[in-house]
């Protein structure tokens, strides 16, 4: 999981080469991206002084500002994961102190009685990250929304032809529509999955496999066929493809498309487009979105992160002590986070991708 | 609570057990019954001390 | 706590020994010496169990987080280990009725301490579709 991170600070190293190439961005357009930023990543550009019409601030932009930033965001979200980690953990040594004085029957109601508290502590917090990756995506899908007229102004200031740009729109609102497809229905389909799980673990009758193995059968379904459609668009534009290094890539290929379910496979596909796309994207307004989509995203992202690996843990831990329904809740749940995680690295890639789309078209 | 707890007990049991037989053969049964009931009780005693200790360290050990 | 284990198991022998040796001519001694090696096993055993869990409870309610859910399963625990000693004692008595009357009691009592559990349960997986 830590590849993610490392992933992302790899968009960050080759988004900093920037050549600036100002001048065709209204003052007027520039604050209408900044006011479409959610209020954290906006104070984020604003104290960093990043801005969609200079590029000065991009010489500024250094890799150990750039660590330090990431920390900062690891430390003010490890607290939540951990304790609830710690409590599981407890729980989980309690559930198995149990079963060790014996098979009787009043130790196993204790188990369902135990099972239930565990799934009390796990579900709270993750209630309350799942909806804050919803908003969040939602302001994200805001963002990228106002985004697109922007640099559809500046692509054709640069004096380009109408094709290109329609070619652009094109890939832009596909991102629009796999975005729309992950907040508003896999996302809710995933709840879904997490409400089964949780309510089976305490629940005995209800047989857990049935039901929400076809609902995440389902998401998966749904998610593979909008990025298929949309990597079908993209496979027209090989032209992208063309500068990536291919050794370090394969690898990281190999690490996103082991880690990362469901996005996994067409993630790994498309790295070798998002970096290649990176190298390319040198427009100060490209850049700013980009920085802009990292700056929203990489918070939750690093959240769910610290919660896969606290589940993870977790579910080692009862695993080994043997507490089968504990760890089966506690894999579910890592399960649907790691859906989430999928979803939103998915949406950065697209964002990244269908930008260069434009650019590129337009250069040629 | 330790192994000579287990021992009173034992030792009051065995104690009882023979003084219940040497009444009995000298033939008064009565006070034969009456000195078991009164081991008995004695143990049940001790035993009931016992199990409110391990029931008031269970309740403050695991918050009852 | 590991020299208490060996003198654990030496009570253990101790016992079984003794009971023996009673069971033949008067069986209600033979019962109370079971009853209160019992005891002492569970002393060391809930010990070693419950002293580390309340460590950690201690500390994790010190850096506040909500410990209450956890508190329930801490109990629901101790129920467990008292109506498996009680059940376990009856048993031995040849009180089968009784045991598993003990049994239900205690798994009455586990589930009026999970109900507050069960319905936060449902709420949370109710929110989640909401």
């Amino acid at each position: 999981m830590k590849k993610i991170i490392v992933f992302i600070v790899l968009m960050f190293i080759f988004a900093i080469p920037v050549s600036a190439q100002e001048g065709f961005l209204k003052e007027s357009d520039s604050e209408k991206l900044t006011e479409a930023l959610p209020q954290d990543a906006r104070e984020y550009m604003e104290e960093n002084e990043i801005g969609a019409l200079t590029g000065d601030w991009a010489k500024n932009l250094s890799f150990s500002s750039v660590i330090n930033d990431i920390w900062e965001i690891l430390k003010s979200k490890v607290t939540n994961p951990f304790a609830t980690m710690s409590l599981m953990i407890g729980v989980v040594l309690l559930s198995s102190s149990l079963t060790a004085i014996g098979n009787s029957t009043s130790s196993k109601t204790t188990e369902f009685a135990v099972t239930a508290v565990s799934a009390v502590l796990i579900a709270t917090p993750i209630f309350n990250v799942v909806n804050s990756a919803c908003e969040i995506m939602q302001t994200a899908s805001v963002f990228m929304t106002a985004f697109v007229p922007v640099f559809a102004t500046v692509v054709v200031a640069n004096g380009q032809a109408v094709t290109g740009t329609s070619m652009g729109a094109l890939l832009l609102g596909a991102t629009q529509v796999v975005e729309l497809v992950g907040t508003h229905l896999v996302i809710p389909l995933m709840c879904g999955y997490l409400s089964v799980s949780i309510a089976s673990s305490v629940s005995p009758i209800l047989s857990k496999t049935a039901l929400s193995e076809s609902i995440k059968k389902l998401s998966f379904w749904i998610m593979s066929f909008f990025t298929t459609i949309f990597l079908g668009i993209l496979s027209i534009q090989t032209v992208i493809n063309a500068s990536a290094d291919s050794l370090s890539i394969k690898t990281a290929k190999f690490v996103i498309g082991a880690s990362v379910p469901l996005a996994g496979t067409v993630l790994a596909e498309a790295l070798t487009t998002v970096t290649a796309s990176l190298g390319i994207l040198k427009t100060t307004v490209a850049i700013y979105g980009v920085i802009a989509c990292v700056v929203i995203f990489l918070p939750l992202l690093i959240e769910l992160v610290l919660w896969r690996i606290c589940l993870n843990v977790t579910s080692i831990v009862s695993g080994v002590l043997s507490v089968s329904n504990i760890s089966k809740l506690v894999k579910s749940v890592d399960m649907a986070i790691s859906v989430l995680c999928g979803i939103i690295l998915l949406s950065m890639a697209l964002f990244v991708i269908s930008l260069t789309v434009v650019v590129s078209v337009s250069k040629v | 609570m330790d192994v000579d707890f287990i021992f009173k007990i034992a030792a009051i049991g065995i104690i009882v057990t023979v003084l219940n037989l040497v009444l009995v053969r000298s033939g008064r049964e009565e006070q034969a019954l009456l000195t078991t009931l009164a081991g008995l009780v004695v143990v049940l005693l001790m035993v009931v001390n016992a199990v409110a200790d391990l029931f008031s360290s269970v309740k403050s050990l695991f918050g009852l | 706590m590991i020299t208490e284990f060996w003198k654990i198991m030496g009570i253990c022998i101790i016992g079984a020994v003794l009971t023996l040796v009673l069971k033949q001519k008067s069986s209600e001694y033979a019962f109370a010496v079971v009853v209160v090696t019992g005891v002492i096993i569970l002393f060391f055993a809930i010990k070693t169990v419950a002293e580390p869990i309340n460590l950690l409870f201690e500390k994790l309610s010190d850096s506040g987080v909500k410990t209450e859910y956890f508190k329930i399963a801490l109990k629901a625990v101790g129920i467990a280990y008292i109506t498996d000693f009680i059940a376990d004692a009856s048993r031995d008595a040849g009180q089968t009725s009784i045991a598993s009357k003990a049994e239900l009691a205690g798994k009455a009592a586990i589930f009026l301490l999970s109900v507050p559990v069960l319905m936060s349960v449902l709420e949370t997986a109710i929110g989640f579709i909401k």
